[in-house]
C-alpha cells in the first residue's frame, strides 16, 4: 500500500496513537485563569413527580381529563403519590437530584407492582374466592409422530447476478464519502472545552448546600478530583491507511477540520508541508491550549491554509498567538463563531476590523481577552447584528467593559441568547435592560459583577417584567457577595417552574448559596404558616354540609 | 395583599386509603365525599378505584387522592397500592355487621406490613340502619368498637352516607391529624349517637 506521507494531515499520526488510551494524558492545566462560558443546559419539566406541594399542579391537570372513578387497571400506571416523610411544605422540591428522578411517574406504581407479595397463599378461607386450576396435561405427542419428515432446510445458494466484477460499497466513492463522514460526524473529538450541566461546587460545604444530601454532596465534590483530560484523537487516521480511495475521501474530510493541541503535533505538521500539498481549506479551524506556542509557528501553519470557507476560528488559550486580520478577510461573511480566549493579543483595533469584515458572527466568545474594551465593542454592535453568544467574561481589567457598551450592544442584537459579563463592571441597568429587550436570552452569567446590587434581583420578580426571562435557564451569581435578597431569585426559579416549565438553574457561591438555602427555608416556612392558617380555618367551620343526626334520630 | 398576582396556590396532597370489607360502603362513602351523591344500588369493586377531591381554601388547594380497595379476598393483593404512601387509612365495617368489625384486626394486621406510619381511623358505616338495631346490640357494637379504636390508637367514627351523617367530619378529622392542627369540634360518645372520638 502506497501512502503519501507529504500530503497534509491535521496531524502527525506516526506515533500510532491508541484512541481514548486511559494512559494517555495530556497535562492537565487549570483553565481557571478563563471565565468558562454559561453555555450550560438546564432541563425542562415534561412531568412532575416530585412530592411537595406546588408541584401538584400536573398531576390535578391530569386528572381533569381522566374519568370520574379510576379503575385501577387502566390508569395506575399515570400514578405517583407521595411518601409520608416527604409530606413537608418545601415547596421548592430539590432539584439536585432532578437528574436521577424519573421523568415517568409510572416507574413507582411499576415496582410496587412487581414487588407485590403474593399474599393469597395466606388466605386458607377462601378457596372458592380463588379456585385453583387444574393444571392442563400437555402431551408433546407431536414430537413423536413417526410420520412426520424433518423439514428439508435447503441451503439455497444466493444468487449471484452475473456480473463479472463485484462492486463493494466500499468502492464507491459516493458511498464511501457518507460513511467516512459518518465515522467523523460521530467519533471526531474536536478539542472543545466541554460544558458542564452544572459548575463544580468549591467544595464539600458548598455542595451540601446545593444538594442537602450528604452522599450526592460527597459525590459531587470527588468529581472535582475524578475530572480527567479527555483525549482528543480522531480515528479518521485509521481510514487513511485503508487505501487510495480511502486515502483520498478521507484527506478530504480531515481537511474541513484543522485542529491541534499539541505544539509538537503542530510543528510536524508545517514541516510535512511542500510546495506540491494541496492546501487545507477548513471549515473549522482550532488551536487549543497552546500555551506556550511562538508567533512564527503560528504563521507558517496560516501558510499553507485557505480561510476562505472557514465558520469557525478559535484559538483557545493561546496567549502568545496573534491572528492575522487577513485570516477574517478571507473567511468574510462566512465566519458564524469566534472563539479567542485568554489572548494577549487582541485588542479593539482588531476586534472592530473583524467586525467590519465578518458581519455574520453569532457566537463571540473573547473570555480574558483583556485589552477588549468598551470601546471595540461599543463599535461592533453597529455591524454583528447576528450575535446570538457572547461572552467577555474575565478575571481582570473588568473595569474596561461597562453598561456603556453593553447596553448599546443588547439593544442592537435583539438574538442574543446567551450573555457572559463575568468580572465586568456593569451594573444593573444592564440587566434591566436584558430583561425588557432579549426575550430569547436563556444563560446569562453575572458572576463576580462588584457593582450589582439587590435591585438588579428585584428586576427577575418585579409585575413589571413579568413577561420577561421566559426562556431563562441559568444564571450565575457567583462572587457576589454583596447581593443579599435572593428571596426575588428563589421566587423567579418557582415562577420559572410553574409558568414555563423550566427547571432554572441557579449558580451561587458558598456564602451566597448558605444565604439562599437560609431565605428559602423562611421561605417555606411561611409558606407552611399560611397552609396551616387555611386549613385551621376550614376544619373549624361548623358549616360542613353534613347533616344533623338528630334529625335522623327524632325520625 | 402584598403577594404578587402571579403568585400560585400552595397545594398539599393527601393520599388515603379505604380498607375494610365486602359491601359495606368503602365506594360509597368515597363517590359521597367526593361528588355529593349516593347510589342505593351495589356494584362489586373490582380491584381497586380511586378519586381525587380538590378543596380550595383561601390560597391552599388541598387534594384528597381517595384509594379505594374492593372487599373480596382475592384483591388482597393490590393493598399495597392502596396503602403505601398513604397519609391515612380508614379501616370501615358495617355497623349492622359484626363480622366486619372483627375483620379489621386482620386488615389492620396487613396494612401495617406496607405502611407503619399511616393514620389509623376506625369507621363504622350504615348509622342509619344501625339506629334500628337493638339497643343492646348497639351498646355491644359500640363498646366493641371503642375497645378496637383504643387497641388500634385511632379515631372512632360512626358514619351514614346515605344521611350525609359524620362525612365530611371524616375527613377534616384526617387534616387536624395529619397536620397536628386543633380541631374544635365536640366528641359523640354516647350509645346511640354517631360516635365521634378523636381525641
Ligand atoms: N343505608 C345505607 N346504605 C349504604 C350506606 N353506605 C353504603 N350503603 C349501601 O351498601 C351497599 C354496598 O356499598 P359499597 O360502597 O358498594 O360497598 P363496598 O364496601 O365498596 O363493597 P366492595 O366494593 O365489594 O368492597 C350499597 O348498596 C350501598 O348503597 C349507608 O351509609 N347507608
Ligand atoms: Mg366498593
Amino acid at each position: 500500500m502506497k501512502l503519501n506521507s507529504t500530503k497534509p494531515l491535521p496531524y502527525d499520526n506516526s506515533n500510532n496513537q491508541i484512541y481514548n488510551n486511559p494512559f494517555i494524558t495530556t497535562s492537565t492545566r487549570n483553565d481557571d485563569e478563563i471565565n468558562n462560558p454559561p453555555n450550560k443546559r438546564s432541563k425542562f419539566c415534561t412531568s412532575t413527580t416530585t412530592t411537595s406541594l406546588a408541584s401538584l399542579f400536573n398531576k390535578q391537570n391530569r386528572h381533569k381529563l381522566r374519568r370520574r372513578i379510576n379503575s385501577i387497571s387502566t390508569n395506575l400506571s399515570y400514578y405517583k403519590f407521595p411518601k409520608q416523610d416527604e409530606f413537608n411544605f418545601n415547596s421548592q422540591p430539590n432539584f439536585a437530584s432532578s437528574s436521577t428522578r424519573s421523568s415517568t411517574p409510572s416507574s413507582n406504581s411499576n415496582s410496587d407492582l412487581e414487588s407485590l407479595p403474593d399474599l393469597t397463599d395466606d388466605d386458607e378461607l377462601t378457596p372458592e374466592n380463588t379456585p385453583i386450576k387444574k393444571l392442563p396435561t400437555i402431551n408433546f405427542q407431536y414430537l413423536e409422530l413417526p410420520t412426520l419428515k424433518p423439514p428439508k432446510f435447503q441451503l439455497h445458494k444466493p444468487r449471484q447476478r452475473e456480473i463479472s466484477s463485484k462492486i463493494s460499497i466500499f468502492e464507491v466513492p459516493e458511498i464511501l464519502h457518507k460513511i467516512i463522514s459518518f465515522v467523523d460526524e460521530q467519533n471526531s473529538n474536536l478539542p472543545t472545552e466541554s460544558t458542564p450541566i452544572r459548575r463544580k461546587p468549591l467544595n464539600y460545604n458548598h455542595a451540601m448546600l446545593i444538594h442537602g444530601d450528604a452522599e450526592i454532596a460527597q459525590r459531587a465534590t470527588e468529581e472535582i478530583q475524578e475530572q480527567l483530560q479527555p483525549v482528543y484523537s480522531n480515528p479518521l487516521f485509521n481510514c487513511l491507511l485503508v487505501n487510495k480511495l480511502f486515502f483520498k475521501i478521507t484527506s478530504d474530510i480531515i481537511s474541513k477540520k484543522f485542529y491541534f493541541s499539541n505544539e509538537e503535533n503542530l510543528v510536524k505538521f508545517i514541516n510535512y508541508q511542500g510546495p506540491k500539498t494541496t492546501s487545507f481549506q477548513p471549515k473549522i479551524f482550532i488551536l487549543h491550549k497552546l500555551f506556550q506556542t511562538r508567533q512564527y509557528l503560528f504563521d507558517k501553519c496560516i501558510h499553507y491554509i485557505s480561510f476562505k470557507q472557514l465558520e469557525w476560528f478559535e484559538l483557545y488559550m493561546c496567549p502568545k498567538l496573534f491572528p492575522s486580520i487577513e485570516i477574517f478577510k478571507q473567511a468574510g461573511s462566512n465566519l458564524k463563531k469566534l472563539i479567542i480566549t485568554g489572548s494577549k493579543t487582541i485588542d479593539d483595533n482588531f476586534l472592530i476590523s473583524i467586525s467590519l469584515h465578518c458581519k455574520n458572527i453569532e457566537v463571540l466568545d473573547l473570555r480574558a481577552c483583556e485589552y477588549i474594551s468598551d470601546f471595540s465593542i461599543y463599535q461592533i454592535s453597529k455591524h454583528l447584528k447576528n450575535l446570538k453568544i457572547i461572552n467577555f467574561g474575565r478575571k481582570n481589567k473588568g473595569h474596561l467593559i461597562s453598561d456603556a457598551s453593553i447596553i448599546k450592544l443588547i439593544n442592537c442584537c435583539k438574538g442574543l441568547n446567551t450573555i457572559g459579563l463575568a468580572g465586568c463592571n456593569v451594573t444593573d441597568k444592564t440587566v434591566f435592560e436584558i430583561a425588557i429587550k432579549l426575550p430569547d436570552i436563556e444563560r446569562l452569567s453575572l458572576n463576580n459583577c462588584p457593582r450589582l446590587t439587590d435591585h438588579c434581583l428585584s428586576i427577575f420578580t418585579n409585575p413589571n417584567t413579568i413577561h420577561c426571562f421566559l426562556k431563562l435557564k441559568v444564571l450565575e451569581f457567583r462572587y457576589n457577595s454583596q447581593l443579599d435578597n435572593l428571596q426575588h431569585l428563589i421566587e423567579f426559579k418557582k415562577r420559572q417552574e410553574y409558568k414555563n416549565k423550566i427547571y432554572l438553574l441557579i449558580e451561587l457561591c458558598e456564602d451566597l448559596m448558605a444565604k439562599y438555602r437560609a431565605q428559602e427555608q423562611e421561605l417555606d416556612n411561611i409558606i407552611s404558616m399560611k397552609i396551616f392558617n387555611d386549613i385551621m380555618v376550614y376544619i373549624n367551620d361548623d358549616n360542613d354540609g353534613d347533616s344533623n343526626y338528630i334529625d335522623l334520630l327524632n325520625r | 395583599m402584598e403577594e404578587e398576582n402571579y403568585e400560585q396556590n400552595n397545594q398539599v396532597a393527601l393520599k388515603i386509603g379505604l380498607i375494610g370489607d365486602s359491601q359495606i360502603g368503602k365506594t360509597s362513602l368515597m363517590v359521597k365525599y367526593v361528588e355529593g351523591s349516593f347510589d342505593e344500588d351495589y356494584i362489586q369493586t373490582l380491584g381497586v378505584n380511586f378519586m381525587d377531591k380538590k378543596i380550595q381554601i383561601r390560597n391552599t388547594i388541598i387534594t384528597f387522592s381517595i384509594w379505594d380497595l374492593g372487599g373480596q379476598k382475592e384483591f388482597i393483593n393490590m393493598l399495597p397500592l392502596v396503602s403505601n404512601d398513604a397519609v391515612a387509612i380508614l379501616f370501615m365495617f358495617d355497623l349492622t355487621r359484626k363480622s366486619t368489625l372483627n375483620s379489621i384486626k386482620e386488615w389492620y394486621r396487613q396494612v401495617r406490613g406496607f405502611n407503619k406510619t399511616a393514620i389509623p381511623f376506625l369507621v363504622g358505616t350504615k348509622y342509619d340502619h344501625f339506629i334500628d338495631l337493638s339497643f343492646q346490640d348497639q351498646i355491644e357494637i359500640t363498646q366493641q368498637a371503642k375497645k378496637f379504636g383504643n387497641a388500634m390508637k385511632a379515631p372512632i367514627i360512626f358514619c351514614s352516607t346515605s344521611h350525609s351523617i359524620n362525612v365530611q367530619k371524616i375527613f377534616k378529622i384526617i387534616l387536624s391529624k395529619a397536620f397536628d392542627l386543633k380541631l374544635n369540634l365536640d366528641e359523640i360518645i354516647n350509645v346511640g349517637e354517631p360516635i365521634l372520638i378523636f381525641k
